[in-house]
């Protein structure tokens, strides 16, 4: 029995195994982001009807932010709930839709087909979605009243998370803002 | 399921998955290019300077300016691709990232400033190569220890045979002395 | 009915190679002539059934039966023929299917062609080997089950297989490359369990394995090149190799395969290095089972990794029991493997091929660390990082521009190295080469310090190669008179074998290095009539058009190329959409000439027809391609028998079995 051959044979291979056993708790597919927990980067959009919508503006009320697009097969399940959403919490959150590399014609005729949610807000060069980095549609980032971003969701919201970050935005005392 | 990518098998899923009312999709993307430097709609698009702060560097442009594009883009990991940097791919995400760069690089901010306004929006992931610091410096080290762990190895072994050949030729000598004497 | 079918093939498979694996290790405890007999017959019985299985998918392919769940997953009425039939290996459970395939064919040629010579060490060899195909058929009858009957209904049209592996015809053949040499690894690593169980490495176990060593390595190679080139030619993105983690996982193997083979020429001609080189043989293997699993398990970020599977964990225990048996086996029998005594010096051919083992394995190690870092940085940090082309170039150019000089110095060294006089002769005669390397890249505009060291470096190893390489040529005629340079080659074919893959090594390596400095690349946005200039070259868009195509619909462009006002042909990049799938797939169109490529990608088509096209030109790309090409042959004249072989292998020559494995050979 070569102790030598042993050792550095179970050393070498027992971690790297362990390594490899590890791995299957995490799904490649998601990327926490660094900005939960930071101030939401501020933009102003227009949206398909040429109205400027800007966040700043928006402040003291919760904000939800969609990034999506219409070749996009689940934001397309997401739809029906984003539209239950914004008619439950109509007034007290303001839910945006910032299109994700899609054409404003098709994002038009999507919405005349099945109704929209919020505003359809054109990002010119993607530039919006580089600063809130985005890796791909959709992803929807909830924005407290004091333009924080509490919490982000990657792929299809379910109603499940939508309903606890929303209460949670809205338990938030109006108060604590200017 | 996330991002359509080109994941085969999360496509065939979709594939099975997609309702009826999504499009047909014979149109080719129709995303337009994003417009040179300083071509956005005045007073639309996103505020950085506030959290970036002030350039640090000078205004670049021209020939420079490409080279610095090219510098940043290859350390900056296209976040719709796989294993591309930014500046191999030709995805759409790829293409915008690229401008923003350009964009920014020609306002004066120095490339580590570029490469950290883009570390900051999508995390530590989207840098091609890890930073040398902390836990990273492992994959940093590794490469060099190996050699030189390796290099050791190599020298004490050829140190141990040249020894042992040595003896082994003694013995054979002293072997033939005994029988050439007798 | 097709289903039931196929899953007897593999039940079939199983069953003999479950048998094999006992009766042959059974066999090879009491040296029983009659348990290696039967022995055999199981392995060609697994053979037979693994060729059965797959004959039976490609029944089910071709006949549309979506009954079967595969052909319900991958197949589709509107892909053609020929897609139809790649598609065994388009998808996960085919390509396991497929593997045990080619596992069979493998165990059924070690059976046939190494009866002879080999008989110490068989029963164990096949034994193993069983051992290993039990374990796929296992997978493919459990976890991984093409043949499962569809749920009902049973649909009526499938969805195809992936997009991307029907764009070109390449996808055809780079898998099969690759999986003929990961599994073909698996029989040098039965051997080299077989070496271990009985005790002892002679000349007989070390000819057959370099021999079955070198057919994989080989395939990988040319697996590699495939893959890289399939990339080129369909990706768009302008280049080979991207070191993505799938890519790496082949990469590994390759690398160690390559330093056994290199520590099998020191122990053939010194009888040294022999635990090493067994110790080589089976990291390669455990890198392959490695390597497939990272692709199949869907652990790491790759554009190659499927959707997370069953199959990982089962994979990883197999990858574990492998690593076990081999780390519990070395550590027993490691001792018996003893190297005969020799002088060695680091300045000697020796030395060489120590440094040459040094370098390889730290080669892999780093594309290792390299390639898991961010599983370790998920594990302990919680944060995802990416570990890139970046880093790895920068890591691994150093270590092959060490490797570049050694395949320079090496050969050019004496064995033993004693003499410092012929040293210093050896190592000077060849450096009017380098400067002439130098001079040349040079000329041609280099000025970065990589390029320039890699060209003095690849002259002196050109003219190491051919001076080591015509050796035999030249020396035999004046020796033994009439003989033709051919019948020289013969005597040893190997030998020449050996510098023409250095010979192409060299090639590939200059090509890798000129076309990663030297690209360019312009992009803009054009429309009908527009000009978009690069290097030289003047590339006007005549117009896009919309192809219907049974199975996608290609948004081509037509791009005519000139230089200086001459007409160079016209281009025709597209993008192509499959139904299914938003993201468009786009086919670049490349314009290929010895010097260099221009490479021209479709980026998007604009409702008001005009295009986003990047060009790209790159020197030398073709000759990377060509020195794979010339690798491979050179592989091939290594396989063909040296004359010392072919007398042995004759019945009347006393058998050379005796032989030490120093006197044997070159």
């Amino acid at each position: 029995m070569n102790r030598k051959v042993l050792l550095v044979g179970l050393g070498i291979s027992l971690p790297l195994l362990v390594l490899l056993g590890f791995a299957f708790r995490h799904d490649p597919q998601i990327v926490e982001s660094p900005l939960v927990g930071k101030p939401a980067p501020n933009f102003r959009l227009a949206d398909l009807d040429g109205n400027v919508i800007d966040l700043a503006e928006l402040r003291g009320r919760p904000v939800i932010v969609n990034f999506w697009a219409t070749y996009c097969v689940p934001c397309l399940y997401e739809h029906p709930l984003f539209m239950e959403g914004s008619r439950r919490w109509q007034g007290e959150i303001q839910f945006l839709g910032v299109i994700f590399q899609d054409d404003p014609e098709t994002i038009a005729r999507f919405n005349a087909d099945y109704g929209s949610w919020g505003p359809s807000l054109v990002d010119e060069g993607g530039r919006v979605a580089i600063a809130y980095g985005v890796y791909g549609p959709p992803e929807t980032f909830f924005i407290d009243r004091d333009g924080v971003i509490v919490d982000k969701a990657i792929g299809q919201v379910s109603p499940n998370q939508l309903l606890d970050v929303a209460n949670r935005m809205l338990a938030q005392p109006a108060a604590a803002t200017g | 399921m996330r991002r359509v990518t080109a994941l085969p098998g999360l496509l065939v899923a979709l594939a099975f998955a997609a309702p009826a009312s999504a499009q047909e999709p014979d149109t080719p993307p129709r995303v337009a290019l994003p417009p040179a430097e300083g071509e956005y709609r005045p007073g639309l698009g996103v505020e950085t300077s506030h959290e970036l702060g002030d350039p640090l560097g000078r205004p670049l442009s021209g020939e420079e300016l490409d080279l610095a594009v090219a510098e940043v883009a290859a350390d900056i990991r296209c976040p719709k691709c796989q294993a591309l940097s930014i500046a191999d791919s030709g995805a759409a995400s790829a293409q915008a990232m690229r401008a923003e760069a350009r964009s920014l690089l020609s306002q004066g901010y120095t490339r580590e400033q570029v490469v950290g306004y883009f570390e900051q929006r999508y995390g530590e992931f989207v840098l091609l190569e890890p930073r040398a610091r902390g836990l990273n410096l492992i994959v940093w080290a590794a490469p060099a220890g190996i050699v030189l762990i390796g290099g050791l190895l190599v020298v004490v072994r050829l140190r141990q045979r040249r020894r042992s050949a040595d003896e082994g030729l003694d013995t054979y000598l002293r072997q033939v002395e005994q029988e050439t004497a007798t | 009915m097709t289903s039931a079918l196929g899953q007897g093939f593999v039940l079939l498979g199983l069953i003999a190679a479950g048998f094999g694996t006992a009766f042959g290790y059974i066999a090879g405890v009491r040296r029983s002539a009659a348990g290696l007999r039967l022995t055999r017959r199981l392995a060609l019985l697994f053979a037979v059934a693994m060729v059965g299985a797959c004959a039976v998918m490609w029944y089910a392919l071709l006949s549309h039966d979506f009954s079967v769940s595969y052909v319900a997953q991958v197949g589709s009425l509107a892909t053609p023929l020929h897609i139809t039939i790649f598609s065994l290996w388009s998808s996960l459970e085919g390509s396991i299917l497929f593997w045990g395939l080619i596992l069979g064919l493998y165990i059924a040629a070690a059976a046939t062609f190494q009866r002879r010579g080999h008989e110490d060490y068989l029963a164990y060899t096949l034994a193993t080997l069983l051992g290993i195909g039990a374990f796929f058929t296992f997978l493919i009858a459990s976890v991984a089950d093409p043949f499962a009957p569809t749920p009902p209904p049973v649909p009526v049209d499938g969805p195809g297989p992936n997009p991307l592996l029907q764009n070109h015809l390449l996808m055809a053949i780079h898998p099969p490359m690759l999986y003929l040499g990961y599994v073909g690894m698996s029989v040098p690593f039965a051997m080299a369990v077989a070496a271990l169980l009985r005790g002892q490495l002679g000349a007989t176990w070390l000819r057959p394995m370099r021999r079955w060593l070198l057919v994989p390595t080989s395939f990988l190679t040319a697996g590699i090149m495939l893959g890289g080139w399939w990339s080129y030619e369909v990706l768009g993105w302008g280049g080979y190799w991207a070191w993505d983690p799938v890519e790496n996982a082949s990469f590994l193997p390759w690398l160690t395969g390559i330093a056994a083979l290199h520590s099998g020429i020191v122990q053939q001609r010194r009888g040294t290095l022999k635990a090493w080189t067994v110790i080589l043989i089976m990291i390669t293997f455990l890198l392959t089972i490695l390597g497939t699993f990272l692709t199949r398990s869907g652990v790491v970020n790759s554009v190659h990794s499927f959707t997370q599977s069953p199959i990982g964990p089962v994979f990883l225990g197999f990858l574990g029991l492998c690593a076990a048996a081999v780390v519990v086996l070395l550590a027993l029998r490691i001792d018996t493997l003893v190297s005969e005594p020799s002088n060695e010096r680091l300045v000697s051919r020796e030395g060489a091929f120590l440094l040459n083992n040094l370098l390889f394995v730290s080669l892999m190690f780093t594309v290792l660390v390299g390639t898991l870092y961010p599983i370790v940085a998920e594990s302990l940090r919680g944060v995802k990082v990416s570990v890139g082309e970046p880093y790895f170039n920068r890591m691994a150019v150093p270590l092959f521009a060490g490797l570049l000089l050694l395949m320079g110095v090496g050969p050019a060294l004496p064995w033993g190295g004693s003499d410092p006089k012929l040293v210093r002769r050896a190592l000077v005669r060849p450096l009017p080469a380098a400067a002439v390397g130098l001079v040349v890249a040079l000329l041609f505009g280099a000025r970065s310090a990589p390029v320039l060291i890699v060209s003095a470096f690849a002259g002196f190893a050109l003219w190491v190669t051919a001076d080591q390489g015509l050796r035999p040529v030249r020396a035999r005629p004046r020796r033994q008179g009439g003989r033709g340079p051919l019948a020289a080659v013969l005597v040893a074919p190997d030998r020449l074998g050996a510098y023409v893959v250095h010979l192409g090594v060299l090639i590939t390596f200059v090509a890798v290095a000129v076309s990663s400095t030297f690209q360019r690349e312009a992009e803009s946005t054009l429309r009908a009539g527009d000009t978009l200039r690069l290097g030289g070259y003047e590339m006007t868009f005549r117009g896009a058009e919309r192809v219907q195509e049974p199975h996608l619909i290609r948004h081509q462009a037509e791009v005519e190329v000139s230089t200086n006002g001459r007409s160079r042909g016209t281009l025709y990049p597209s993008l192509n959409i499959y139904p299914n799938q938003r993201e468009p797939i786009g086919t670049p169109a490349v314009r290929t000439s010895a010097g260099h490529d221009l490479y021209l990608t479709l980026m998007n088509v604009g409702s008001d027809g005009s295009i986003g096209l990047r060009a790209i030109t790159t020197p030398l790309v073709a000759w990377i391609w060509i020195g794979v090409v010339v690798m491979v042959l050179g592989t091939a004249l290594c396989l063909i028998p040296t004359a010392a072989e072919r007398r042995a292998t004759t019945p009347r020559a006393v058998p050379d079995l005796a032989a030490s494995p120093a006197g044997g050979g070159r």
